[in-house]
């Protein structure tokens, strides 16, 4: 009983993690319908501009997540200003290709410019917090930190979403671009603040990833990849969506990894991801993309 | 595009003039020539540059027709080389192997169509990209069949020669097999599926048979080559097989070149094999990125790609190419407007 307490619980402390990671993606997608390949390079980047303060100046782990929110939302701004809002205008088709191509060519400029500067190997941040053990289960207090600050974010985002007015133009333009223009919302201006959030989101976690794993310059697609499995499993473009994928997904791999061995956890995502694709394929919380 | 006009009919859809003839027939004398003049490089080079255009000719006969954008085209490749790997350990006859391979890709593109092709747009290409990844696990885990991370290797024969054949009428089929879907009944039924899906249902075009013919038809081919490419190089693992690089160059290189073209898929293979060719043996460092760069770029002011640049059509028309999209009129007027509003 304990054991597979322990196993739900390690389950949703990494399933925090995947929401984190998966949210700024997410957002995107809603909002711009980009689907933006190298959003792992920025929670990559992120981590490693953390390990780098931590290294050199000595800034506290906890200090790099808001700096590195800061840096994440110019560099995703200037990224919408400089790239993306350039191919926005054209038809759907066409602007699904160019995005690709785009956000593919930056995340491999951006992996191997990384991977020169930085000599290739992998890293983490040396930074630990003490476990906590209640009734015989055990909290790695890092972690429970994250779950906390996923929990936190959520319930700032969504406030931020339908309380303030960049917020409301951002979910408006995400339901109806078009009525958006039409009631005078600045959408190239609501779009460059989508992008600059989804990116700060992507360097923020990249901090308390570098400090629960290892980062290396080379590892951004296989993880956009996995978060992109987990915002079309809890549904593209809403973020409660992203949450229970998150969670489906680690608490999946977490008991197959118990179960069937750490080598099957892997394939996990992606069977969930192609019965969920099967069966709902607009996801779990997902309205449909028309 | 500004000067590219809309051509009447007759002259996009004429014949080439004998100056196109002659450059196709310099390219193919070029390459069947290859391996009796030198052994090594060139061969080598040639042999993955055959491969890399049945990919991206094969890879784009789905999603230029169709516009479904097929990320796990590259698993028909790595499932291909894997089948010929297997199989030849255990039968040792090359004759049974590769038709082998090639049904197996086929019946893998059999049992993907069915479920995958309920989904559409940005959905399909998750799912099929999803079980790349599944069989990239599996090659992984199976290790009595696939050897694990180790790889497979099989025993290494004389076969440079052969092999370089075999790829090469490979490429020449994958391109006269999509300019023939483009000029028949077929390609004209999945073009209305592009245009708009339930139209064309609505109108009696069977868009689930269609769709999954045409998939089929697409694995054939990489399953060959898939099993050429293990005869050669004698040894594949996980990475080479289902890796994420397999799966994305196809789809590069055919938006590069333009896709929903016949000729654009061949220029993007050649365009970007020799780019890599030239990036990696002459610059020692940041080829990724450089690679990344064009990508960008491309993206950004190419929107059909390399084949509805203007100065690309100029040379090309120069050439004596009359044939230029070997697509149904009215899809290609509408290229060219969308081109000359972009």
């Amino acid at each position: 009983m304990s054991l597979s307490l322990q196993i739900l619980i390690g389950a949703i402390l990494q399933g925090a993690l995947y929401t984190l990671g998966a949210f700024g993606l997410s957002l995107v997608f809603g909002v711009l319908r980009v689907l933006n390949l190298s959003h792992g390079d920025f929670l990559m980047l992120g981590g490693l501009l953390g390990f780098l303060a931590l290294k050199s100046f000595g800034i506290h782990p906890f200090v790099s997540v808001g700096l590195m929110l800061v840096f994440g939302f110019i560099a995703g701004a200037l990224y919408y200003i400089g790239l993306i809002s350039r191919i926005m205008h054209r038809g759907y088709h066409e602007m699904l290709i160019a995005s690709v191509m785009i956000t593919l060519g930056v995340s491999l400029v951006i992996e191997d410019t990384t991977g020169f500067l930085w000599g290739g190997g992998a890293t983490g941040i040396p930074f630990q917090m003490s476990n906590v053990a209640i009734g015989g289960v055990v909290f790695p207090m890092l972690r429970v930190t994250l779950l906390g600050v996923t929990i936190l974010l959520t319930i700032a985002l969504h406030f931020f979403l339908s309380r303030t007015l960049i917020g409301r133009a951002i979910l408006a333009s995400a339901i109806n671009p078009v009525g958006a223009v039409v009631v005078g919302i600045n959408t190239e201006m609501v779009a460059m603040f989508t992008f600059g959030i989804g990116t700060a989101l992507a360097a923020g976690t990249g901090v308390f990833y570098a400090s629960l794993y290892s980062i290396e310059p080379f590892m951004g697609l296989s993880l956009t990849i996995k978060y992109l499995a987990v915002i079309v499993i809890g549904g593209l473009g809403s973020l409660p969506g992203a949450m229970i994928g998150g969670f489906l997904i680690a608490a999946a791999e977490a008991y197959t990894s118990y179960f069937g061995g750490a080598e099957w956890s892997p394939m996990v995502a992606f069977i969930i991801l192609i019965l969920a694709l099967l069966f709902r394929p607009q996801g779990i919380l997902g309205k449909g993309l028309s | 595009m500004s000067n590219a006009q809309p051509q009447p009919m007759s002259a996009l859809r004429g014949q080439s003039s004998i100056g196109a003839w002659l450059v196709v027939g310099a390219l193919a004398t070029i390459s069947l020539a290859t391996p009796m003049v030198e052994n090594n490089y060139y061969t080598s080079f040639m042999f993955f540059l055959f491969i890399a255009i049945v990919m991206t000719s094969t890879y784009d006969m789905v999603a230029g027709y169709t516009g479904y954008i097929n990320l796990g085209h590259g698993a028909f490749f790595g499932i291909g080389a894997y089948s010929y790997g297997i199989a030849i350990s255990r039968t040792g006859s090359n004759l049974l192997s590769i038709p082998f391979a090639v049904l197996v890709a086929v019946v893998l593109a059999g049992l993907m169509a069915y479920p995958l092709f309920r989904l559409r747009g940005a959905y399909f290409s998750i799912a099929t990209f999803g079980v790349l990844k599944l069989l990239s696990v599996l090659a992984l885990n199976l290790r009595d069949l696939t050897g694990g991370t180790t790889g497979l290797s099989i025993t290494p024969t004389d076969s440079t020669i052969p092999t370089y054949y075999l790829a090469f009428v490979a490429c020449a089929a994958a391109i006269l097999l999509n300019r023939w879907v483009a000029h028949s009944w077929i390609g004209l039924a999945l073009l209305t599926i592009r245009e708009d899906e339930d139209v064309a249902g609505s109108s009696g075009v069977n868009a689930l048979f269609y769709k999954s013919a045409i998939l089929m038809l697409s694995a054939a081919l990489p399953g060959f080559v898939g099993a050429v490419f293990m005869w050669q190089t004698t040894y594949i693992d996980p990475d080479s097989a289902f890796g994420s690089n397999v799966a994305f160059t196809p789809v590069i290189m055919a938006m590069l070149g333009g896709s929903g073209t016949v000729i654009g898929p061949v220029i993007g293979a050649i365009f970007l094999t020799f780019l890599q060719e030239v990036l990696w043996s002459h610059i020692g460092y940041l080829q990724l990125a450089m690679y990344g760069v064009v990508l960008v770029a491309v993206g950004l002011f190419m929107p059909g790609g390399l084949i509805r640049n203007r100065w690309f059509v100029r040379i090309y028309r120069a050439l004596g190419f009359r044939d230029h999209y070997g697509y149904h009129a009215n899809s290609l007027l509408k290229d060219f407007k969308e081109t000359k509003n972009a």
